[in-house]
């Protein structure tokens, strides 16, 4: 059976739109711009009109156990991510040693890329440096600092072995997960329902101390993986000026949830970063809009398979689909003024992050992509799977994962 | 009809009515001390947090009302094995009991057993959340001396960000019509309490001479995690209802303490074994309050 794809709207090599026909066969794709003529009964037609595709999608997702990472690829890729990058686990921390590194880069997806950041520190302790350089001849791709940023002495020790291998830094989420004492969250709704999170100061203050030490050792790149207080994100912005090389990722949950949904301890809304008030989602919206993030991030955990209810406590984050998290954020992008090379390029790693082409498809390319509905329309009524029923515009139109409509 | 209350989690989930319905139950318990409302009942007891006052008062009120209670080791339990909380409530529940009265560190969790069990669930303090017993039992002890609390002036001192008492408090006085004020040290307020109509004063002498009780709150140590307060010294300086503070306080004014105490801190002995303390009738009463609050919950079942 073949598959016809028609009036979607598709990025050249120039970075251009164009509105094109794609004709798919065997999982590849067999035609751009032209129907051939087959007999109706063995092609399927889907009309994509005013819908972007996206066949290179990527995100950043935790590593799972090297014995889950098929089912673990196979859900990320079948669900409209199809480059993605693994980070060191805050809970197995696997990616801390060279073996674990080559292990991981045996297991290849057959389509689109993967890359692994390993960990700064041995075992997720705080107090011992990674072999760093080891990691990245092993194959990393750059290294992730976790709790390391904590350790003053130690975040400077791993950026100045860092600025000497020259590979890219991943910042994990600049709050600590919200089990064990962690103190107060100074916000409102914490306070009602007695929760103990991270308040926006805290965020701020942490990416504030961090860059000050950064910009002393270091000038290679780096990604922050999700900010969600918008003061964190205006001094990284403000930061730009004079240290180029950095990029802010954004979870688009945060910009449409707030933490007023939390009164009856909502665990489907646990995030990391913490969702915040409704003014500071605001905020963060008008930083969303001005142009001060530069990838939009899932926050999503395909391992979780966990479904017996938690506490909100005993529950971790990340559950949200990536169903939803492209729903959201078609329906941001659809709001707002970006063009369409823009929007393409919130589901883009930052540039210095890339081993892959940009969200272009061509000739023999395999037949994986993501259409994402992009102008505004009549809002309509979405329940979530985070318990939450909202009304969004934009949405998926289509996914097609190696040849095969989902 | 009146709703049937199933659940006691929190006093901001209650209205006016249903709050002076566990009061008005409570006065009846007082003036009736024989009342076995609930023989053939069993009420489970499960403590996560060390508790004197409060676990006894629970394991008392449900003797008093003819039921068993059937008090958990926590450290002893399942838990210890690995057993999630839900599989082993929903144990606790298939052996049969009629209600569960739970304290554990972390808030919410009473809250998230009233969604996964079927039995009437009775929070005893939840981590930052509530205390809803204490507040019930700090109402009905006001209630008691002042009568109908609508305008009465109540003063709530000391640590208000970490804790449930306080937080139960507010939520049963507004709720009630009373005017509520909280003093204590700045960081240890929110904003948020504004938007709910109490005032605030960080001037305990200036604020002392209008009120009509104090519920001065524990110093809790154990929730500061080192950021919160420089030194005892200076609190009890600034915030301790000391022995001379005490003279200026209305002379039918109350003093309330959800305790522990911590002698020399936020009370000095002179005020907390003084003419002014209800400290004792409120433990009496926290025995009718719980009577009260497993009596409605589990009367209808």
């Amino acid at each position: 059976m073949s598959i016809a794809v028609v009036n979607g709207k598709l990025i050249n090599s120039e970075n251009k739109v164009n509105v094109q026909n794609l004709m798919i066969q065997n999982g590849k794709v067999t035609g751009v711009g032209y129907i051939p003529d087959e007999d109706e009964s063995t092609i399927s037609i889907f009309d994509i009109t005013q819908s972007l595709i996206l066949p290179n999608t990527f995100d950043f997702f935790y590593a799972p156990d090297i014995r889950d990472l098929n089912s673990y690829i196979d859900e990320i890729q079948g669900s409209g991510i199809f480059n993605f990058a693994l980070l060191p686990n805050q809970m197995t921390n696997v990616l801390d040693h060279p073996m674990a590194i080559e292990k991981f880069l045996s297991m290849k997806p057959q389509t689109g890329t993967f890359q692994l950041f390993a960990s700064a520190t041995k075992d997720g302790a705080p107090d011992s440096l990674s072999e760093l350089s080891l990691l990245c001849q092993a194959g990393a791709s750059g290294i992730y600092l976790g709790r390391i940023i904590e350790n003053e002495i130690l975040l400077k020790q791993a950026l100045t072995y860092i600025d000497m291998i020259g590979c890219p830094i991943v910042v994990g989420p600049l709050t600590r997960l919200i089990t064990g004492d962690t103190h107060l969250n100074e916000g409102d709704m914490s306070f009602k329902i007695g929760i103990r999170g991270e308040s926006i100061d805290d965020e701020f203050r942490r990416v504030q101390d961090f860059l000050s030490i950064v910009e002393r050792y270091t000038r290679v790149p780096i990604h922050f993986l999700s900010i969600s207080s918008p003061k964190a994100v205006n001094h990284i912005h403000e930061f730009k000026n004079t240290y180029h090389d950095i990029s802010v990722g954004l979870s688009p949950f945060h910009l449409i949830l707030s933490d007023n949904l939390l009164s009856d301890y909502n665990n489907k809304l646990k995030f990391n970063p913490p969702l915040r008030s409704e003014s500071e989602m605001n905020s963060l919206h008008l930083a969303f809009t001005n142009g001060q993030f530069d990838m939009f991030t899932s926050l999503h955990a395909p391992s979780d398979k966990e479904m017996q209810p938690r506490p909100f406590f005993n529950t971790m984050p990340y559950v949200q689909t990536l169903n939803d998290f492209f729903s959201v954020a078609s329906h941001l992008l659809s709001e707002s003024d970006f063009d369409l090379e823009q929007m393409a390029s919130f589901f883009e790693a930052p540039i210095s992050f890339r081993n892959y082409k940009k969200n272009q498809l061509g000739l023999n390319d395999p037949a994986s992509f993501i259409a994402l509905k992009n102008h505004s329309r009549d809002p309509y009524e979405v329940d979530l799977s985070l318990g939450v029923t909202t009304k969004l515009s934009g949405g998926v139109d289509l996914l097609v994962h190696e040849g095969v409509v989902k | 009809m009146t709703k049937r209350i199933k659940h006691c989690i929190g006093l901001r989930f209650f209205k006016s009515n249903e709050i002076n319905s566990f009061l008005d139950l409570a006065a009846s318990f007082k003036a009736n001390h024989n009342f076995k409302s609930l023989s053939s009942k069993t009420v489970a007891h499960v403590f996560f947090e060390p508790s004197t006052r409060t676990r006894l008062s629970f394991e008392m009120a449900t003797q008093k009302l003819g039921a068993f209670p059937m008090v958990l080791d926590v450290n002893h339990s399942s838990l210890t094995k690995g057993e999630t909380l839900v599989d082993m409530m929903k144990n606790i529940e298939a052996l049969g009991v009629d209600a569960l009265v739970i304290r554990h560190c972390d808030g919410g969790v009473p809250y998230f057993l009233s969604q996964n069990l079927s039995v009437p669930v009775v929070n005893a303090g939840d981590g930052y959340h509530e205390h809803p017993s204490q507040g019930l039992l700090d109402l009905f002890t006001l209630r008691e001396t002042l009568g109908d609390l609508k305008g009465k002036h109540i003063l709530i001192l000391g640590d208000i960000m970490h804790s449930r008492v306080a937080k139960s408090n507010l939520w049963g006085l507004k709720t009630l019509g009373a005017k509520v004020t909280v003093s204590g040290p700045p960081n240890l307020i929110p904003s948020y309490v504004r938007s709910l109509g109490v005032d605030v004063s960080l001037d305990l002498d200036e604020i002392l001479p209008k009120v009509d009780a104090v519920n001065v709150l524990r110093i809790q140590f154990e929730r500061q995690h080192g950021i919160a307060l420089p030194s005892m010294k200076e609190y009890r300086n600034l915030f301790g209802l000391t022995k001379d503070r005490q003279m200026l306080l209305k002379e039918s004014a109350m003093v309330l303490h959800p305790g522990p105490i911590n002698r020399g801190v936020e009370l000095d002995s002179e005020v907390a074994d003084g003419k002014f303390n209800v400290i004792l009738n409120q433990v009496e009463h926290g025995v009718y309050v719980r009577m009260a609050i497993l009596h409605k919950l589990m009367e209808a079942m």
